[in-house]
């Protein structure tokens, strides 16, 4: 029998939370950060998961791979409330940011920021400031959702 | 005592051995190279992160202690599975199929990038797998590593080696411009009928033998959707090998549950997969047998359908559970999504070609693009490694008419030359890449 009977698993609140802390820290003070980079980049994948709307957290077994019924639920209880989470965090932040934007137009327009800043290119003062606010909504309320 | 801080720090320096101790070995291609770097920038991003965090942070804590264990048993997997372990012509020709439809509706998604695919063995013939990784965003995530696991034991049975099609079905689904056209185009023409909802598929479980009641609301609402989800990848693994995914589906399966009756909660009883699969091969008109003189190849294409269509315990009509419509649509989708990914969807050899490769396996030669011109110059053609694998399944069925039973290859002979062929096949490839003609001698 194992020690520790749970299957571990990532949990997408902390992760969403990571990533939205460490790239308001460094939001402000540019400059040649391997990790930046690939924040950001993780930023924009999660990005096109809202406006996709594929959020899912669902495992499955090999194709041959066979258990006693009920024993390996393709998705728990904990994936998915942490899943839901996530995705109502992005949706706060969506709507006190840009409002009736859909969205597609929020992806695409935090996307364009967010690549601009991987790449070291410049980002209009404006624009910074809607990334970051939406960050800070984002952080606040995963944060509030994370045990 | 060790704080959980401080363990992590610990462990981190075991992981970072482990993953020199890997380069002792072979592996193959740039494949290694990708691996190790995207491993040790992981690793490096945890460290920092680890090294900056404060001991009460303790759910960052445990996320890196899932990451740390996630990338120490990923490395390990891969370290025992150096090359010698598995067929790797065939992995490296899987991967070209993977790279296509694992990148977006695009083939090519910026926004994911192109996955890593790391090739493992292991014992059992349930090995067969893809890990995928949870979620596919991270924060320490530069590439996506996909673990292709191929059973050990079957390291030369490339025949079989198509089920793995069904695997590249679930890592399609991980990014979310396909995610969403696949469920557009092809989930919602499965989810129709039994699979619409809990009701029906209950009302369709009370008309097969099992008892239904055996099933909670719970198990029913997890049928509904991995059953969609398992049938979708049965199609698309269809889609990208063709003749050969269907027997090796067929044996693979026959083999864990030969009555093929079984109800699980994550996948549907086997006689409902096949009965999907005949239909849609039928509607893809690949059963027509050749219209040639050649008896060799005839007869290896009928009697290979009819190995499928006459199984052991012919498919009882409860089996069904998408009709013919359904599956047609799904199709449609299937075929709109994959064809603008180039390689990805199979296609049928022409004749002469499948005759080529046919006798070149009846006279125990690895069976490859090539032939020999009018002048006598020896040519090499291109040639997909599924036209080889279905030559593969017509010979194996086709010698046991037309050959006396003791001069028959066995079937590990068959893929042993198919092995072979493949290995030959990518150095063709390989060779015309670099602008020769194909013809040898020419230049």
């Amino acid at each position: 029998m194992a020690i520790h009977s749970l299957e571990r698993r990532s949990d997408p609140r902390v992760v969403c939370g990571l990533l939205a802390s460490s790239v308001l820290k460094r939001l402000g003070h540019p400059g040649k950060d391997e990790d930046f980079a690939v924040f950001l980049r993780n930023l924009i994948r999660l990005l096109e998961l809202y406006r996709f709307g594929t959020f899912s957290e669902h495992k499955h077994r090999g194709i041959l791979q066979r258990g006693p019924l009920g024993a390996n639920k393709s998705s728990d209880s904990f994936s998915s409330e942490a899943m839901s989470a996530v995705k109502d965090a992005l949706e706060q932040a969506h709507k006190e940011v840009f409002g009736d934007q859909s969205s597609e137009y929020v992806a695409n327009y935090l996307t364009g920021i967010f690549e601009s800043l991987e790449t070291g290119q410049h980002v209009e003062p404006d624009d910074l400031e809607l990334a970051r606010r939406f960050l800070e909504v984002l952080n606040v309320r995963i944060q509030a959702q994370i045990r | 005592m060790l704080q959980a801080k401080e363990f992590l720090q610990e462990e981190c320096k075991n992981v970072e051995l482990s993953l020199k101790e890997a380069l002792r070995y072979e592996y193959g291609r740039s494949r290694s190279k990708d691996f190790y770097d995207e491993c040790t920038y992981r690793l490096q991003n945890l460290k920092r992160q680890i090294d900056a965090s404060k001991a009460s942070d303790l759910p960052e804590l445990e996320e890196y202690s899932t990451l740390l264990s996630s990338l120490s048993a990923l490395i390990t997997r891969i370290e025992r599975s150096h090359l010698g372990e598995f067929s790797w012509p065939f992995a490296d020709s899987l991967e070209l199929l993977a790279r296509a439809v694992c990148q977006g509706v695009n083939g090519k998604d910026e926004k994911y990038g192109a996955p890593i695919f790391a090739i493992s063995a292991e014992g059992g013939l349930e090995a067969y797998e893809l890990h995928i990784e949870q979620g596919a965003v991270n924060f320490n995530f530069k590439r996506r590593i996909f673990n292709i696991v191929f059973p050990r034991t079957l390291k030369h049975h490339v025949l079989l080696h198509p089920i793995l099609g069904h695997e590249l079905g679930h890592a399609a689904t991980t990014v979310p411009s396909m995610d969403d056209a696949l469920s557009r185009m092809v989930l919602t023409r499965l989810e129709e009928g039994p699979l619409e909802s809990e009701a029906k598929l209950t009302s369709w479980i009370d008309n097969t033998p099992t008892d239904s009641t055996k099933y909670t609301a719970d198990m029913i609402e997890e049928m509904l959707y991995s059953w969609t989800e398992e049938l979708f990848c049965d199609l698309f693994g269809l889609m990208l090998f063709g003749p050969s995914f269907v027997a090796a589906h067929y044996s693979l399966l026959s083999a864990i549950d030969p009555r093929g009756f079984d109800l699980g909660d994550e996948h549907p009883p086997n006689m409902t997969r096949f009965d999907m699969l005949l239909k849609a091969v039928e509607i893809l008109g690949w059963q027509k047998v050749p219209k040639t003189g050649n008896a060799q190849l005839r007869v290896g294409v009928e009697r290979f359908w009819k190995s499928l269509n006459h199984a052991p315990g012919a498919i009882p009509s409860w089996a069904t559970i998408c009709t013919t419509e359904q599956i047609q649509g799904a199709l449609e989708g299937l075929k709109s999504i994959l064809q603008p990914l180039g390689v990805a969807m199979y296609t049928p050899p022409a004749k002469d070609v499948l005759e080529h490769l046919v006798e070149s396996l009846h006279n125990r030669i690895p069976p490859i693009g090539n032939s020999v011109k009018d002048d006598g110059v020896p040519e090499l053609t291109d040639l997909d490694f599924r036209s080889i694998l279905y030559a593969g399944w017509v010979e194996w069925h086709g010698q046991a008419q037309s050959v006396a039973e003791s001069a028959r290859m066995s079937f590990s002979d068959i893929n042993r030359l198919c092995d072979r062929a493949i290995l030959q096949q990518l150095a063709i490839d390989l060779w015309k890449k670099t602008g020769r003609t194909g013809t040898l001698g020419a230049d």
